[in-house]
């Protein structure tokens, strides 16, 4: 699987949340309360009661913990994850942890991305994914005195639970919000806000009351990141060596 | 100026106002006693729009059938001893009523019901001392709670169709009474499914009990998808002062949600609030740095959720006006509290002491 252009991605996002983060803190500097829920379905190669997410706020400004900071050896996944501890030794703040589950109440839609749901049949399993009741954050207690109005939330998972090297994870978040019944993207809201986040897949549908409802989210966005390995120490620098070269080049090139 | 989406039945209070006054009359012209102050037990009804994709503050504006009418024989510490009072059973009232005062130093406050026993009814006056009288009256009322005011087949929240979070749909909120500070978010958020009430906490724990005071007002959430609905409320109306509590640590600025128990529209002009200023502080002029206590209301004519307030208010005593500060400092005096709604008041105090405000009766 390649993966998505996810450093540069994340040099952009970490640009726009740091002149967010600039214009925000102008009045930003009293302590704020807001509720924050989550909801992602599906996750795909995930076990129920094993595959472990985390909803993270990128507190620094600077993106998130990802495959192009693994590659530049400048993080590490913590070995545990706690809610209020920080995901990457640096500034990614663990917002909840939470355990994936089975999720009974969506069913397989055949035809993804189509507006009137399909249901398979036969279908080839449970959904799997990850449910967080609303969570009130109070910025004027320490652990969450790093919170700020605009900053970036993204959700990891790291499907066999674990966060050593070599385990498989998966990131997504979204700029905007969902089209199935969330009322709020990726970013730490406002004061008093109450902020319902939610991603439901184009492979999955529900029952709204007044018939079936299918997610919006292309599959492929959710699984983009899904299944890349963290790196093994020994292959990390092996990998660093070989990209020498080429960050030699480029910078080169730059000046 | 804010707009209303309230229709409230005044003209169902005018035959009942008549009524009592003539009787007022005929019992002056007689030898008998008069009857006890007690307020005519008028019934109204109140609805507002609750539109899609929208935070909408509605208030349970008229009370409940009260279960007592009478008078206080005997007062101990926080117990009140009753004239004939029902055969309750001990530990009946605890938790699901509360007692509102109608003569007497008391006059419009309301206490909780905290127990009762053998004609006793214990009350929680949240540290203030009881300075109810023998002879005063009051009335004991059930609470609503989540489930008689929205109850299964109500026409105002949209059931979810599951414990879900996709699948929950219209959510009320109760804002926060006790944490510190401003801007503070709701404390407490529910949403209703074809089994009941439940609290969005670990678990969901059933909440159709969950009582809601006189003075509080809740914010109804509805989904984009959902579409707009009506919330309706009938029951007694509170014809007499209504007095609601401000607090403010010392030296630092708190919010106070607030709903006047009033299912008509309350002019600022009409508050009251003025009486004494160490219950809302004046104002010395349109600046930002002289500024004092404020009023925020919310639009519900305006969609969207997570609101920001559309008025915020402030009298200015050296014009001697009302002041919306969100709309270029105009004068707002007649701008309303729409009826069955709510409002924050924002307000420091010196000495952090608390204080009672007592809203007139506007009827």
């Amino acid at each position: 699987m390649t993966p998505p252009r996810f450093h540069s991605a994340c040099r952009w996002a970490a640009a726009g949340v740091a002149i967010q983060l600039g214009t925000a803190s102008l009045g930003a500097a009293d302590p704020f309360q807001f509720w924050f829920s989550f909801f992602l379905a599906e996750i795909p190669e995930a076990t129920p009661g094993t595959t472990q997410a985390v909803l993270v706020a990128d507190t620094g400004g600077d993106g998130f913990n990802g495959v192009g900071d693994l590659v530049a050896g400048s993080a590490f996944f913590a070995p545990s994850l706690i809610q209020g501890g920080l995901l990457d030794g640096d500034n990614d703040l663990i917002l909840a942890v939470i355990t994936a589950v089975e999720m009974n109440q969506l069913q397989r839609n055949a035809v993804a991305g189509a507006p009137e749901p399909e249901i398979l049949s036969a279908p080839p399993g449970p959904l799997i994914g990850i449910e967080q009741n609303p969570i009130l954050f109070d910025t004027s207690q320490a652990q969450w005195s790093s919170l700020q109005t605009g900053q970036q939330v993204g959700i990891f998972w790291f499907t066999d639970g674990s966060t050593g090297p070599g385990s498989p994870y998966g990131f997504y978040r979204n700029d905007a919000v969902g089209g199935d019944g969330g009322d709020a993207p990726f970013f730490i809201p406002g004061p008093a806000a109450v902020a319902n986040v939610i991603v439901l897949s184009d492979s999955a549908a529900f029952d709204d009351g007044g018939g079936l409802v299918a997610g919006t989210t292309p599959l492929a966005s959710i699984t983009a990141n899904n299944a890349i390995v963290i790196p093994e120490p020994g292959a990390l620098s092996l990998l660093l060596l070989a990209l020498a070269p080429l960050m030699h080049r480029r910078n080169r090139r730059s000046r | 100026m804010l707009l209303s989406s309230c229709r409230f039945s005044i003209w169902v209070l005018i035959p009942w106002i008549a009524v009592a006054s003539i009787a007022g009359l005929l019992a002056q012209g007689s030898e008998d006693p008069p009857p006890p102050p007690f307020p005519p037990l008028t019934f109204g009804y109140n609805q507002i729009l609750c539109r899609a994709g929208s935070d909408t503050l509605v208030s349970p504006a008229l009370h409940r059938e009260p279960i007592y009418r009478g008078r206080i024989t005997a007062v101990s510490e926080l117990s009140l001893e009753l004239d004939s009072p029902p055969d309750w059973e001990p530990g009946q009232l605890a938790g699901s009523h509360y007692v509102l005062y109608h003569s007497g130093p008391l006059t419009g406050a309301f206490h909780a019901v905290d127990n009762d026993q053998d004609g006793r009814i214990i009350v929680d006056t949240n540290g203030e001392e009881l300075t109810a009288a023998p002879g005063d009256a009051l009335s004991v009322i059930p609470y609503w709670t989540l489930a008689t005011l929205f109850p299964e087949d109500n026409a105002c929240i949209h059931r979810s169709t599951g414990m879900s979070l996709l699948q929950r749909r219209t959510r009320l909120m109760l804002p926060d009474l006790n944490g510190p500070g401003i801007n503070l978010p709701p404390s407490r958020i529910f949403f209703q499914n074809e089994e009941g009430w439940f609290e969005e906490t670990a678990g969901n724990a059933p909440a159709g009990n969950t009582p809601l005071p006189p003075d509080l007002f809740l914010w109804i959430r509805h989904r984009e998808r959902d579409g707009d609905t009506t919330f309706l409320i009938s029951g007694y109306v509170q014809c007499g002062p209504f007095r609601l509590q401000l607090d403010a640590p010392a030296g630092t600025k708190q919010d106070n949600a607030l709903a006047l128990f009033r299912p008509v529209d309350v002019r600022l002009r009409d508050l009251g609030l003025l009486t004494d200023p160490s219950v809302f502080t004046p104002s010395n002029g349109t600046s930002l740095i002289q500024r004092r206590d404020l009023i925020l209301v919310f639009d519900n004519d305006a969609t969207g959720i997570n609101k920001a307030p559309a008025g915020i208010f402030y009298y200015d005593s050296a014009a001697m006006v009302w002041r919306d500060a969100a709309n270029g400092n105009a004068e707002a005096g007649d701008a309303v509290i729409p009826a069955g709604t709510g409002l924050i008041i924002r307000r420091s105090s010196p000495d952090g002491a608390t204080r009672f405000w007592v809203h007139p009766c506007p009827y």
